[in-house]
């Protein structure tokens, strides 16, 4: 079994070699999006998969293969074929790719010396990679803003967040993982004048700025069409707020309810999710006459934010909280049912919730339904022990999962 | 996170033999009990004999299990009882289980659930004569009729002593030592500790310590011919700074303290041979030798090393060497120099030392394993997974008996330790 720890040098070796071979492999590159997982929680980033529907089930779960890895939180980014994430070799933290069809390494690029944990985080990179148009864009717990060549690894263009824009690093390292839209990369950087920043994805160059918060926390932006509006939403550690893409412009607010936070969940009816660390709500944003209005429907000590994302389905959200699976209903607020699941962490696939425990090494595909917890697979992936703070990725009809030690794809549909 | 803390007066080889004569041979029922936090010794170590030394394979079983909602205080083992705190929805409660069988004798409500204390109480009982002293999260200090669990006299530390604490509730454990239960009681603004007749709850005595606050346990040292009571606690908040001192047994006067220059726990400090102390802090681990003279004493750093950080309950000696858990490792450290000699990946987790071996209990993997305690290498005897994987956990085994007692926040169990084929 090849180890994904290697390093840069041995990595260029091997990708001469194989040079041919992966030429071959470009020409028939899969132009089939729908399945890519292309970054943080997925192509639409409320870590849904975007597989067509009526996945049938296998009866167990099936394992393709297993490659020990460094420790890290970084998601597992699926694009084309190929897998990007981030970890630690226990001196450096690097960007990998991977071939999806065997965990084989096809490079690896040396971002920084490796972010020791402290305080009771561990060792590693915190965010995850994002890959489109043949780029990776990626950004390091010390604050350096990353773009490389997808097929190459090579450096393209980069960025200082701390000396460059005044960001100031958060208490565990920079978490958030850059977003792509159009031709501009935005990453929130958290500093006093440049807190939402856009930048030209090829050049790196700086497109537009903004500072229309204070601080960030370890929460990404993502991009959601609200009231017919496209808009970037940003959580930062005094507000929410939506901004037009393409400039920076400032659509609407809401002050946060407390600092710490995750990335928000954007639900049908233009309606948002914020996970806070006591407690989450739900805003509903409106218009009228061209200006937006943010109005808080509730706020519970319910879903708050942990590793994991929470997903909405059929009318329902699911999420986990002090390792409880939660079926929630966002127009009451009411819990339709709670089951203990030591997790960790899920996405949806299908009407299937993929959950993985934080320590219990087991994976369970569970029925997405608020009639009740249905267990249909339920699978022993890693040691019990080990930690996983990383949600499950689903792209090429496989599921990719990570914990700080090693990385395994599995097979959950029939036939 | 941890509290209690006791060393018995009589050297280590010697009640090693007192012991050994009350057990008598090896393979018969071992009378050793653990009636507090971190054990008769406040050490991490069970005084029994021959459970392994018989030598071959050893066989563990689990003989019984017992749900419980909530908690993380240790189990401490009597006679024929184990005692813990634990907590459902509505309340705090003390706990008295038969330990052959693991069906529940009583059950005492301490207060409503302490809401804060998301993982449920911390604070060890100890067991001492035909009484049981438990502190609630909400920090009510109660002596409990062990056969019943009736309230014999209770003090409110909050209440009647300003007991500010850590916001997430109570989690030091008492103390018992001579004719006094001894409690670090944390105020608002000053820390102090207490001593308390324990027949009768009459305060004996109050320390005014130093420093702000402190969640761990005292434990007891003689240190130049003075037997008194020393703790880990909280010199400031911000940024937090942890600090060391030690106050006379007899009347609580403070004798010495020693301000760390970084890092802080909730961990209880473990007494080495020789006038040494041990640390384990979020930054880093340390020794210190202790040097008594004239009435004062010195603090005179031994070593500082990166690991292990604290896990939750301090290391365990033996030998010259010191064995404990830090982040996924099992680790053999030399105590003369804090270097790590051996380490075994075996999850996070927390270990005692009985007979030679240690006890590891995989917080999170559910499993329990006999290890050789030597610095010759990773030598596992046995393994058992006890408790479910992934449940979450950060409690020390016990040892009594010839049993190992474990939990986690939604079990307690026993596993029976066989001799396998005997020699």
């Amino acid at each position: 079994m090849r180890s994904l720890v290697r390093r840069h040098r041995m990595g260029l070796c091997f990708l001469v070699v194989m040079g041919v071979a992966l030429g071959a492999r470009d020409g028939k590159a899969s132009a089939d999006t729908s399945s890519d997982w292309p970054g943080l929680w997925g192509p639409t980033r409320d870590a849904r998969a975007a597989e067509p529907a009526g996945l049938r089930l296998a009866g167990a779960a099936r394992e393709l293969w297993r490659r020990p890895i460094g420790s890290g939180y970084s998601g597992l980014s699926v694009v084309g074929g190929r897998g990007y994430t981030m970890h630690s070799d226990g001196t450096d933290d690097r960007v990998v790719a991977f071939d999806a069809a065997t965990g084989r390494e096809i490079w690896s690029f040396r971002l920084d010396a490796t972010y020791r944990g402290h305080d009771g985080s561990h060792d590693g990179p915190i965010s995850t990679p994002t890959v489109d148009g043949g780029q990776v864009f990626v950004v390091s717990p010390r604050g350096k803003l990353q773009a490389l060549d997808a097929a190459t690894g090579k450096p393209l263009w980069q960025h200082d967040l701390k000396a460059d824009f005044g960001a100031a690093e958060p208490l565990y390292g920079f978490a958030t993982s850059p977003l792509v839209s159009g031709g501009l990369v935005l990453v929130q950087v958290g500093g006093e004048k440049h807190n939402l920043v856009a930048f030209d994805r090829a050049t790196g160059k700086l497109a537009w700025t903004s500072n229309h918060a204070q601080k960030t926390g370890y929460s990404s932006p993502v991009l959601a069409t609200l009231a017919g509006v496209p808009q970037v939403i940003a959580v930062a550690a005094d507000k929410v707020y939506g901004v037009r893409a393409g400039d920076g412009k400032l659509l609407w607010s809401h002050p946060a309810v407390e600092e710490s936070s995750r990335s928000p969940l954007v639900l049908p009816g233009d309606r948002l999710l914020i996970p806070y660390w006591q407690e989450s709500a739900l805003l509903q944003v409106t218009t009228e006459d061209g200006t937006f209005t943010a109005k808080e429907l509730w706020k519970k000590p319910l879903l708050r934010a942990t590793y994991s994302p929470t997903v909405y389905h059929d009318g329902h959200l699911y999420g986990l909280n002090a390792g409880q699976l939660t079926c929630l209903d966002p127009a009451t607020g009411e819990i339709k049912w709670r089951q203990k699941v030591y997790g960790g962490s899920l996405i949806l696939v299908d009407r299937y919730l993929v959950v993985l425990g934080e320590r219990s090494g087991k994976l369970q595909v569970i029925e997405a339904s608020s009639a009740g917890f249905q267990e249909k697979i339920s699978a022993r992936v890693f040691n019990p022990g080990a930690a996983s703070f990383t949600a499950p990725s689903f792209a090429g009809g496989k599921v990719f999962v990570r914990n700080l030690e090693e990385i395994v794809a599995l097979e959950i549909t029939a036939g | 996170m941890r509290q209690i803390r006791k060393i018995a007066a009589a050297p280590f080889a010697a009640l090693v033999l007192l012991a050994g004569a009350a057990l008598g041979l090896a393979g018969a029922a071992s009378s050793s009990e653990w009636p507090q936090w971190l054990g008769p010794q406040g050490n991490g170590t069970s005084p029994a004999t021959g459970v392994f030394s018989a030598g071959g394979p050893v066989r563990l079983r689990k003989v019984w299990s017992f749900p419980v909602d909530s908690g993380w205080s240790g189990l401490a083992v009597v006679g024929d009882r184990l005692y813990t705190l634990a907590a459902d929805e509505e309340s705090d409660y003390a706990l008295a289980l038969d330990a052959a069988t693991g069906k529940e004798v009583w059950r005492t409500r301490l207060d409503p659930r302490y809401a804060a204390a998301e993982s449920g109480p911390g604070s060890t009982p100890a067991v001492d004569g035909n009484r049981v002293f438990v502190i609630s999260p909400s920090c009510r200090l109660q002596a409990l009729d062990a056969a019943n669990g009736s309230v014999v006299w209770q003090h409110h530390l909050k209440d009647e002593y300003g007991s500010g604490s850590h916001r997430r509730g109570c989690m030091t454990s008492p103390l018992v030592e001579g004719e006094l239960l001894v409690v670090q009681v944390s105020g608002e603004t000053e820390n102090r500790l207490m001593a308390f007749n324990k027949a009768s709850g009459a305060v004996a005595w109050t320390s005014k310590g130093a420093g702000r606050t402190g969640a761990s346990s005292p434990i007891v040292m003689d240190l130049g011919g003075v037997r008194q009571v020393v703790v880990h606690y909280l010199e400031t908040l911000a940024p937090p700074l942890g600090g060391l001192y030690g106050a006379q047994l007899t009347d609580g006067t403070v004798l010495w303290k020693h301000v760390l220059d970084k890092g802080f726990s909730f961990d209880t400090p473990l007494a080495l041979p020789g006038d040494r102390i041990f640390l384990q802090t979020f930054s880093d681990t340390r020794l210190f030798q202790m040097e008594a003279r004239e009435g004062k004493v010195a603090v005179n750093p031994l070593w500082v090393v990166s690991e292990p950080k604290t896990p939750g309950a301090p290391a365990v000696y033996h030998d010259g060497h010191l064995y404990g858990v830090g982040g996924d490792f099992l680790m053999c450290l030399d105590a003369a120099t804090g270097k790590p000699v051996w380490k075994e990946k075996t999850y996070a987790g927390l270990a005692i030392l009985v007979d030679g071996h240690l006890i590891v209990q995989s917080q999170t993997a559910g499993l329990v394993r006999v290890v050789e305690a030597t610095s010759a290498g990773y030598r596992e005897k046995a393994r058992l997974e006890v408790l479910t994987p992934g449940a979450p956990g950060n409690t020390p085994p016990s040892f009594a008996g010839r049993r190992i007692y474990v939990r986690n926040a939604e079990e307690i169990a026993a596993v029976e330790v066989g001799a396998g084929e005997p020699k």
